[in-house]
């Protein structure tokens, strides 16, 4: 739906079974796995993906993303940004972002994503 | 001190956009850098924007950012400034591309050093002759470069490498131009941000998964005219090492035959011509010669004195165009060529040194008219999607006229040559 429909390529297409985190998107500030959610369950809601987290990479996360240089190949990047954005949503910081998210990154990017979220 | 070093495979093209040096990057196998294939292009061009296309991958790894850091060392640009262009290059050429499109073990880094450090350079050298020819003033001590800014420092006058990339174009390959000394580096070594990495925090940066079927896509992929095909079996006889012999020179071919034979080498360029047909024309030409089974280059003019490969590259990419004017004007049914000159013979080592300064001095003038007039439309047609390219040139030549009954000086223009002015040499 968000990518073949609507265009926006940003939120990416991993597993499909909700392990991988790629397809993490915002619906009414709380991160979800977009490849297993009902569009149905979306009516009413307010839906943010990559391309909505801000015009202009202006986020905490992703000023943070940019200064540590985390992205390798960057595939899993936008669902693990919505993922540390939904988890400073909740009010948390640092190591309790670290602790919460679980995305999936095969370039192994963890040790900079630890140290870009320490500072949030 | 100063190091030099050459490019030993290199193309040199006058692209409508600006300056375009073609480079051979040794990716992957070893061997890939035995063939003339050209897999990087490196573009200047008239809106100042520099572009380097590389036949290569880039994964995260930073690859691409230290490719644009090594060029930019001897460039002398901001390597922020440089659009690295992945995949292929963006100009098609008769050589494959990037046969094997990988990036392993620090390999694009490692094998491609020298020679991006060397393009840079080259094209640096050539941007600031074509500002020395604009401003006057050829002593090269007189001007500095940074930032992609030529500055000549006596008068203040500035010119930023953009206003120079079309007359930059049209000038030779200088054969080393110096790199930066270790003790001046300002660019390698240092830690700079990847240029990819923004596009990878907003969505934008673009995935095979993001892409729709290629099917799908409405406009034809457009491939700029080449040259004819004797002309490109010729040039490639010429250039490529497995055609050439030890000493430089051209191998005799076996007409026929599955390996090293003429029949290879034009099949290695074009399967819909046969053969027999680029033979015909090359002997109608002059340019080759068959005995019995055995074919060989016989134009002295086309046989290249120096061993260097980027002299047979610049020869090559210059007599390819020179040949494919001469078969136009002899085989096309459209307006001809300008393709003259003039000959003259008995003359002693002193006239010829006379006569070879004042083709020089000709050179400059017609350089000075023709580089303008070129710079100007290019930068009028940079909004539109022109797709043609042109050679201009001159050359001169001498040598010892073979023993004839008529030891006076003679002179003359070839029977259909009109009006023109002595002293003129020129080919289109």
């Amino acid at each position: 739906m968000l990518r073949d429909l609507i265009g926006l390529t940003g939120t990416k297409y991993g597993c499909g079974i909700e392990v991988c985190g790629a397809c993490t998107v915002l619906v009414d500030g709380q991160p979800e796995h977009s490849c297993v959610f009902d569009v149905s369950s979306a009516v009413g809601k307010r839906v943010v993906t990559i391309e909505g987290l801000s015009p202009n990479r202006s986020h905490p996360a992703q000023k943070a993303w940019i200064a540590n240089q985390v992205p390798q190949c960057g595939f899993c990047q936008p669902g693990m940004l919505m993922s540390v954005a939904g988890a400073m949503n909740a009010g948390h910081h640092g190591a309790e972002i670290a602790s919460e998210v679980k995305n999936l990154c095969v370039c192994g990017t963890y040790q900079r994503v630890k140290q870009a979220v320490a500072g949030l | 001190m100063t190091t030099t070093s050459t490019l030993d495979r290199r193309q040199f093209l006058g692209a409508a956009s600006g300056l375009t040096i073609g480079l051979c990057l040794p990716f992957g196998a070893a061997r890939a850098a035995t063939t003339a294939a050209v897999n990087a292009w490196l573009t200047i061009g008239t809106d100042d924007v520099i572009q380097l296309a590389i036949g290569a991958s880039e994964m995260g790894q930073g690859s691409f950012a230290g490719l644009a850091q090594i060029l930019c060392e001897d460039l002398m640009v901001d390597p922020a400034r440089v659009k690295l262009v992945q995949g292929s290059p963006s100009l098609a050429n008769p050589a494959p591309v990037g046969s094997a499109i990988n990036t392993v073990g620090s390999s694009v880094t490692r094998t491609n050093f020298w020679k991006l450090r060397d393009a840079g350079a080259t094209a640096r050298e050539m941007l600031v002759s074509a500002a020395m020819a604009r401003i006057g003033d050829t002593t090269r001590s007189n001007y500095t470069v940074a930032g992609g800014v030529i500055r000549h420092v006596p008068s203040g006058t500035t010119l930023t490498y953009g206003q120079v990339a079309a007359a930059a174009a049209l000038l030779p390959v200088p054969s080393s131009a110096p790199l930066v000394p270790d003790s001046q580096f300002s660019c390698i070594g240092k830690t700079l941000a990847r240029s990819d990495i923004p596009f990878k925090v907003d969505g934008s940066a673009v995935y095979g998964l993001d892409v729709r079927a290629l099917a799908q896509a409405s406009t034809p992929v457009r491939s700029p005219p080449r040259p004819s095909l004797p002309a490109q079996v010729l040039t490639r006889w010429l250039s490529d090492r497995r055609y050439r012999a030890a000493d430089g020179k051209p191998r005799v071919l076996v007409r026929t035959g599955a390996r090293r034979s003429f029949e290879a080498l034009c099949l290695e360029l074009s399967s819909d011509v046969h053969p027999r047909s680029v033979l015909d024309e090359l002997l109608r030409l002059g340019a080759v010669a068959l005995d019995g089974e055995r074919v060989r280059v016989i134009a002295a003019a086309f046989v290249p004195s120096g061993r260097l490969d980027e002299m047979t590259a610049l020869f090559a990419s210059s007599a390819s165009d020179h040949l494919a004017a001469a078969v136009g004007n002899l085989t096309l049914n459209i307006p001809k060529f300008l393709e003259q000159s003039i000959y003259a013979d008995g003359l002693t080592p002193a006239s010829i040194e006379l006569l070879h300064d004042a083709a020089r001095r000709a050179w400059a003038v017609a350089f000075e008219s023709m580089a303008g007039q070129a710079r100007e439309r290019v930068a009028l047609d940079s909004a539109g999607d022109g797709d043609l390219r042109m050679r201009f040139g001159v050359y001169f030549f001498s040598e010892r006229a073979a023993p004839g009954p008529t030891p006076t000086a003679s002179f003359r223009t070839p029977p259909r040559a009109p009006r023109r002015r002595p002293g003129a040499k020129d080919k289109a």
